[in-house]
């Protein structure tokens, strides 16, 4: 008789010590491998003579002075090319200082900037630098006409008086002309050998997706874009010569594992955007440093034409007063954000010129709520999900009109969207919350960008009328006073206010010196590598 | 067998053309303006209209849509608005890295999904604790797993890699892009070894959901065709326990199981996209990441086709197989 076999009898002795006998292999194998693995202990920082710095973030635009408009490719074109002019490195306020240019005159009639070149400079290429290289720079800009191109369009003419001197004309006077050649974004100089042997069909824009043809203390290396840039100090550098010889540069958008990263000693540096609380962590731990610096981007409130509720001055006027700026500030961001009294970059202009004036008043809002404006309506607050202090500024702001009693709720826009709000207003959040930079230190920089419908982020297309005019008039002037009258004109529209002034963060390794000569106010989480060290 | 393939390939085409129509008309719908991630976000509206004409965006959509439909005929996926290179040549470096870490995790997805199935029928004393394990694993969201492994194999125990795909550059040593196949290929056992290290943990965390849903077909598939009638036959002629397995229970039980490999390796790549950008691999997923955050259109839609063609693939070879597997199906 054939009995049906039962599961039971489905698993004989001799089955089950070969499954074990198979497990054992598998166990032993990993056993074997792991002898076998890298070491991933934290045994020493990143040693000697290279650096290793991890960027939070996604990037990938090609590291090309004249394409590059993001703010974290300047750690890759500020540490390898060089403009006429820059900021001073590690100051709180933005002097223009000589770089590849020792001096420079303006003429009478400010037309004709003229500069005395630095001798002795080559390019990572060989190339020495004269005025050649300047003529061919500028020309570069113009021709691959990319969002920094603006900075040159008053330039008319490029004329080398000899090879260390060089002649730029401009068609009308143009008092922001200096601090656009200043500007990280400002015309950098470039190889003009690479430019001519590479030019291609795209004026050598393929070259230099990853090589670089700048003066600059280091020299691009290995290039995986959007995942890796390798810096390599240039043995001819004109300056002090870099004490870490290499640097690498990577991309990472998960901080939790770059901040084990740094915690196990594996990197050297952290750059990017970190939370409050993760800066706090990592300022408790005694093996790392955590330091914030001044910078020009600002947190700005933007306010919709069109919003229903806040369509009168009276109302926006209301709403500015009843924002507790220092708690919101302090509860979000805590050393991450300073508040701010003036309208510009805080700093950017005499505070007797530009104050918003603003006072805090709890109960601001209540007689809007009580007017009844608002019944059946959620005021919507949209802010850059890219941005760092967005959705915690929204957030906050959002809990204090909801208690003075206007609900309202925050929205996340990505970067492609933000911008596109001013298409259809009618639509478009009553208010926008979100941290812009300016391109230059000048208050041109600015509030053409700004505060005008032509300008990238005017994201409300609110308009201040006879604002363009104004500028134009104002660039034309030797002094400040006429952007104190832009100033007030902006600050009465109500449509504008600036809550905050985002700190730089800079997470090392501890032992590390000239970290504050390393960073610049006008770049946001960027770090200039030949002023750093070991202590 | 050449007409199922002929088939299959003129599906593949359909698939892909509605792709394209898809990705261009949730593009038009967006209303994100892909030449404000191109210009930067300070460009004057000066530079930007002049961008949008660069880049053709002044056109009709139409007239956008068949441009690029032409280009792709031509075997040209544009290139991308990120970083400004073709998009062909940024896939052909992301692509090898994702077909690894997608064979590592099916392979891994198998080998325990096999073991789930085996133990729990043959009813072994720890199988229930392989199982408690497999499906806690299991019911966790793949991210949430990857970063509970990384704070624990790596910022605990230090024993895998914190992310990336090598500790010896992103140059793959060899032709294939595989670093573990090229490594060995190249006899750098070392690079081999420390590919390996580094698709450990992604792998294994892709790998768990999989291997729960292949181990749990298997498992039926066995529990049947173990007590079939000719499973008691070849038992009742003196065959080996063993045999029995192989021969009668695993080969009949193929057919269901290879379905749900095939169902498995498409939902994979899903998963990988999401972790490829928490252990910062550079892959397809981290490709597309970008190119959705940069509103990069031929970024995202050489992803998308790429996805496709792989998805059509993946598919006609589990049905060459599971004729392979059983000679009474027919291909059709």
């Amino acid at each position: 008789m054939i009995q049906s076999p039962t599961p039971r009898r489905a698993r004989p002795t001799r089955l089950r010590t070969r499954v074990l006998t198979a497990a054992a292999l598998v166990a032993a194998s990993a056993l074997a491998l792991t002898a076998c693995a890298p070491s991933t202990g934290g045994d020493a920082f990143a040693s000697g003579d290279t650096f290793k710095v991890v960027l939070l973030g996604a990037y990938s635009t090609p590291p090309d002075p004249d394409v590059n408009y993001d703010g974290p490719g300047l750690n890759i074109i500020q540490n390898t090319y060089e403009g006429l002019v820059a900021y001073e490195d590690g100051s709180t306020t933005a002097t223009i200082v000589p770089k590849l240019a020792t001096d420079w005159t303006v003429s009478d009639d400010s037309l004709t900037y003229t500069f005395d070149l630095r001798k002795g400079v080559t390019f990572h290429d060989g190339t020495d630098f004269t005025a050649d290289a300047v003529i061919a720079s500028f020309a570069r800009r113009t021709s691959v006409d990319a969002g920094p191109a603006y900075m040159v369009g008053d330039v008319t003419g490029v004329t080398a008086i000899d090879d260390y001197t060089v002649e730029v004309t401009l068609a009308a006077p143009n008092s922001a002309f200096l601090d656009y050649l200043a500007s990280p974004f400002g015309v950098k100089m470039i190889s003009p050998t690479v430019l001519s042997e590479q030019a291609g069909d795209d004026f050598a824009q393929t070259y230099l997706t990853d090589a670089d043809a700048g003066t600059g203390p280091y020299e691009l290396g290995s290039v995986t874009t959007g995942q890796s840039y390798q810096l390599t100090a240039y043995d001819k550098y004109w300056g002090d010569k870099p004490e870490f010889t290499t640097v690498d540069l990577t991309l990472s958008e998960n901080a939790s594992a770059v901040q084990l990263q740094l915690e196990r000693g594996e990197i050297d540096a952290v750059l990017g955007d970190v939370n409050k609380t993760s800066f706090e962590d990592y300022s408790s731990n005694a093996d790392l440093d955590a330091s914030t610096f001044a910078n020009f981007t600002t947190q700005t409130v933007f306010m919709n034409p069109q919003s229903a509720i806040f369509t009168t001055t009276e109302n926006r006027a209301a709403l500015f007063s009843a924002i507790d700026t220092k708690t919101i500030l302090e509860s979000s961001m805590g050393e991450l954000e300073v508040p701010t009294t003036q309208l510009f970059p805080a700093g950017m202009l005499d505070e007797s010129l530009d104050s918003q004036g603003v006072e805090y008043d709890p109960n601001a809002l209540a007689s809007l709520a009580a007017s009844g404006i608002a019944a059946g309506k959620t005021i919507r607050i949209g802010y850059a999900g890219s941005s760092p202090d967005g959705k915690a500024v929204a957030d906050e702001l959002g809990a204090n009109l909801s208690s003075a009693g206007l609900p309202a709720e925050s929205i996340s826009y990505g970067a492609g969207t933000i911008y596109g709000l001013a298409d259809d207003l009618a639509a478009a959040p009553d208010i926008v919350v979100m941290s812009v930079f300016p391109d230059a230190a000048h208050v041109d920089a600015w509030a053409r960008i700004l505060y005008t419908p032509k300008g990238g982020l005017d994201v409300m297309a609110a308009e201040v009328p006879g604002l363009t005019d104004d500028l134009d008039a104002a660039l034309l002037a030797s002094d400040n006073e006429p952007y104190g009258a832009i100033a007030k004109k902006v600050i009465d529209s109500k449509y504008w206010y600036s809550i905050g002034s985002l700190q730089t963060t800079t997470i090392t390794r501890s032992g590390l010196t000239g970290i504050d000569d390393a960073r610049n106010l006008l770049e946001y989480n960027v770090l200039h590598f030949a002023a750093l060290g070991n202590a | 067998m050449i007409m199922f393939i002929i088939r299959r390939i003129a599906s593949m085409l359909g698939v892909l053309f509605a792709l394209t129509v898809a990705l261009f008309g949730l593009q038009e719908l967006s209303g994100v303006d892909p030449a404000r991630a191109y210009v930067g976000a300070n460009a004057s509206a000066e530079a930007l209209e002049r961008t949008r004409v660069q880049l053709g965006l002044d056109q009709p959509a139409i007239v956008r849509y068949f441009d690029y439909l032409g280009g792709l005929l031509h075997g040209d996926l544009q290139n991308s608005l990120r970083t400004r290179t073709p998009v062909a040549e940024g896939l052909s470096t992301a692509f090898p890295a994702t077909v690894e870490l997608a064979l590592w995790s099916l392979g891994l997805a198998l080998v325990l999904g096999s073991i789930f199935a085996v133990l729990t029928v043959t009813r072994w004393k720890g199988a229930g604790i392989v199982r408690v394990v497999l499906l806690s694993g299991a019911s966790a969201p793949t991210f949430l797993l990857t970063m509970l492994g990384l704070l624990f194999f790596y910022g605990q125990l230090g024993l895998l890699p914190s992310g990336g795909r090598s500790s010896f550059g992103s140059t793959s040593p060899g032709p294939t892009g595989l670093f573990v196949l090229d490594g060995l290929l190249a006899g750098r056992v070392d690079v081999a070894t420390d590919a390996i290290w580094h698709l450990i943990l992604p792998a294994a965390c892709v790998a768990i959901s999989p291997a729960v849903a292949i181990g749990r077909v298997l498992v039926d598939g066995l529990r049947i065709n173990l007590v079939s009638d000719h499973a008691r036959t070849a038992r009742s002629a003196g065959m080996p326990e063993g045999l029995v397995m192989l021969r009668h229970a695993v080969r009949n039980s193929l057919g269901a199981t290879l379905s749900m490999i095939g169902i498995q390796a498409g939902l994979l790549l899903g998963g990988l996209v999401v972790v490829e950008k928490i252990v910062s691999w550079p892959g397809v997923g981290s490709y597309l990441d970008k190119s959705v955050q940069a509103s990069d259109f031929p970024g995202i839609a050489g992803v998308a086709l790429l996805l496709g063609v792989v998805y059509v693939v993946l598919n006609t070879l589990v049905d060459l197989l599971q004729v392979a597997a059983d000679r009474r199906l027919v291909l059709s």
